[in-house]
């Protein structure tokens, strides 16, 4: 019996048309939307509908893709954490700052809803996949095989120092909360002083003093950084949203003929691996965004390959064991799995099919509760 | 721009990674003997391993790939192993060491190291790859057999070339060396590539590569006047910078010969003047044309 659904995201957002169109394209009723511009003001309008229909399926979207909201989280994390600076400047297009507030804004808005209900991913670990520090702590916990982590770092000195610690020479650089390569850099050096730092962030120096001496934006072309001074400045900027580090692990060659390097998302599913997609990229971030290929795994990988990328997902999927939907980004190689990230929202993954099915096509043809979980009780609605 | 990828095929075989643990396939293969950055052997341990498991006597060709930590420390361990076992290694005639990719390492952090010992080792090798040059090491040398001498990297010290134009080397037919860019190594201008030249006698080779090379333009003028030009097969000035200016000169060279193929990928010549070249009645490959930059162009691997 196909669940009906009750979707929460931003106004407009091309994810809930995804899935609409998908229930549509079933025969199946619309799902009910509640925007998060509307939650911002009146948490309460989600106690509400989830009371009015207590057994739909409650899919939590992204909050991405919608600029103004994403300001209004970035204020509201501002004031949830005391307010500790200065309050945060308008932000530029692509500009990449306070990543730190937005989360704590997001944080604040999941926190807001009802502890009980029929999620697809529960707030808790929503915040919990959002938070990608606490999320590679939270796999590894639970003996999912990741980038071994060198953890989280003040900016460029600590990396420095944490990096010859553990003896490690490539890592990548993330910011905590980012997103879809947002604030993602990869960094090397040597020994003869030798350093490159690659990734998708543009660094620009305003000349102006205090915080805003350096501005980071997210471009959509690869970059190469090999002067110390502005690697520095770099990692300094997505350190000051809070940032770790974690072992940069090689990644595969693409067999396709073309240079290039690939890693692997796939969906976990009610627990299950299902769809499943090569990000191949020519430089060390494969994100699809910028410009890098997709390919099918299937002439890539045998049957054993094949195997350890399910059992890796589906092992990683049960350090998240409420949630339905996870979008796992891994490495396979040399018949080893590494997890990198898990992904909440992972589910953005246009004309990719698993058994004829999209993403979003699949997911409007899921039960209203998890076959290997029996129902929750439906608490009543909690006075805000 | 840098190395994406392994090579597939080597010396005509199809070529399969091999790292502890792992059982060697058989087949008609080259083996690339590759370490992960938590590989816990040493590379000598991995190259015995190996060995063990093969028969040496019958092993023609050997990749060495990523070993950990490339930045930090060359090759010694499989080198000094190779040469130690050279004995029981008969039939070996094909060595590339340092297959690796931009993800693996920078071409121009490669640690390379000295290759006099290797080649007094083994007599019969006809065939010598290199990937990197920080660190790489070559005295002039002499040796019957080498045919194929190739050093890719970022940017090539003058001393490598000179020591090559210094050496004797009566079966050398392939020669091809990356001369980079001068940010990361290359150091000489065009000078000791018309010294290594003049002192190797070019007529006996059939592949010349001087590639990814920041002098494209003046190599190419230069070598369009020289009268062993048409005697090769292969010109390759592929990776490097080449525009219209040595467009130009090759294609109004009068000693183009019997040559077969003039390799200029990756390169910054306008359309008109790749016409000159296509109407040529040789082979001119011609793929990845590349803009300027502000009017600078660059090489495709240097970093």
């Amino acid at each position: 019996m196909p669940a009906d659904w009750l979707l929460i995201g931003p106004r407009g957002s091309r994810r809930l048309r995804g899935l609409q169109q998908a229930l549509r394209e079933r025969g199946l009723g619309a799902a009910e939307e509640l925007h998060y511009e509307g939650l911002l003001d009146d948490p309460g309008l989600a106690f509400e509908a989830i009371a009015r229909r207590p057994h739909a399926l409650v899919k939590i979207e992204s909050p991405g893709e919608a600029p103004r909201l994403h300001a209004a989280l970035i204020e509201r994390g501002w004031r949830r954490l005391g307010e500790p600076a200065p309050r945060p400047r308008e932000l530029e297009h692509g500009e990449l700052a306070y990543q730190h507030y937005w989360f704590a804004g997001f944080r604040d808005l999941l926190d807001a809803l009802p502890a009980q209900a029929n999620y697809l991913n529960p707030p808790d670990d929503i915040a919990g996949m959002n938070d990608k520090l606490a999320c590679q702590q939270r796999l590894r916990a639970h003996d999912v095989a990741t980038a071994p982590l060198l953890g989280r770092i003040d900016g460029y000195a600590h990396l420095r120092e944490l990096m010859r610690e553990h003896d490690c020479a490539q890592v990548f650089v993330k910011a905590r909360y980012g997103s879809s390569g947002a604030g993602v850099l990869a960094y090397r050096c040597n020994r003869q002083g030798g350093e490159a730092l690659y990734g998708s962030a543009e660094l620009v120096e305003t000349g102006l003093p205090g915080e805003a001496a350096v501005r980071v934006f997210n471009s959509l072309r690869p970059r190469r950084y090999g002067d110390s001074r502005r690697i520095a400045l770099l990692i300094d900027a997505v350190a000051a949203q809070e940032a770790y580090a974690e072992r940069w692990i090689a990644k595969p060659r693409a067999p396709d003929g073309g240079t290039g390097h690939y890693d692997i998302r796939t969906i976990a599913l009610d627990g299950r691996a299902r769809h499943r997609i090569a990000r191949i990229g020519r430089g060390p971030l494969t994100n699809l965004h910028l410009g890098n290929r997709r390919a099918e795994l299937d002439d890539w990988l045998d049957a054993d390959a094949m195997r350890t990328l399910d059992t890796a997902t589906e092992r990683a999927a049960t350090a998240f064991a409420g949630s339905r939907m996870i979008g796992f980004d891994l490495i396979l190689r040399d018949g080893r799995a590494w997890i990198l990230e898990a992904n909440a929202f992972g589910d953005l993954l246009l004309n990719l099919q698993w058994q004829g099915l999209s993403t979003y096509q699949d997911q409007a043809g899921m039960a209203a509760t998890h076959p290997a979980h029996p129902p929750r009780r439906i608490a009543e609605p909690a006075h805000v | 721009m840098t190395i994406g990828e392994y090579s597939q095929i080597y010396r005509g075989k199809r070529v399969v990674n091999f790292s502890m643990g792992d059982t060697p396939a058989g087949g008609d293969v080259v083996y690339r003997l590759t370490q992960d950055y938590d590989s816990a052997e040493s590379q000598r341990d991995l190259l015995d391993n190996f060995l063990s498991q093969v028969d040496p006597s019958q092993l023609e060709a050997l990749i060495i790939g990523a070993w950990s930590e490339a930045q930090e420390e060359g090759p010694d361990g499989y080198l000094d192993g190779l040469i130690e076992r050279r004995a029981q290694l008969p039939a070996l005639k094909a060595l590339f060491i340092g297959d690796m990719t931009y993800e693996d390492c920078e071409i121009s952090w490669i640690i390379q190291t000295s290759y006099n010992p290797l080649l007094t080792a083994f007599p019969n090798l006809q065939s010598l790859r290199i990937r990197g040059s920080t660190n790489l090491e070559l005295q002039a040398f002499g040796h019957d057999a080498l045919e194929e001498l190739a050093i890719e990297c970022g940017g090539l010290p003058s001393n490598i070339t000179d020591a090559i134009a210094a050496s004797t080397l009566p079966a050398l037919n392939h020669l091809e060396l990356w001369l980079g860019s001068d940010g990361y190594g290359f150091d000489g201008g065009i000078a000791p590539y018309q010294n290594l030249l003049a002192k190797i006698d070019p007529r006996r080779l059939r592949y010349l590569g001087l590639r990814d090379s920041e002098i494209s333009d003046e190599l190419a003028v230069w070598l369009a006047q020289q009268p062993w030009l048409g005697s090769l097969q292969t010109l390759d000035l592929s990776l490097g910078t080449i525009g219209d200016v040595g467009a130009q000169a090759l294609a109004e060279s009068p000693h183009l010969g019997t040559i077969e193929r003039i390799d200029l990928s990756h390169h910054y010549i306008s359309p008109p003047w790749q016409q000159k070249l296509q109407a040529l009645p040789c082979t001119v490959v011609l793929d990845d044309h590349e803009d300027e930059d502000d009017g600078d162009r660059y090489v495709a691997v240097s970093e």
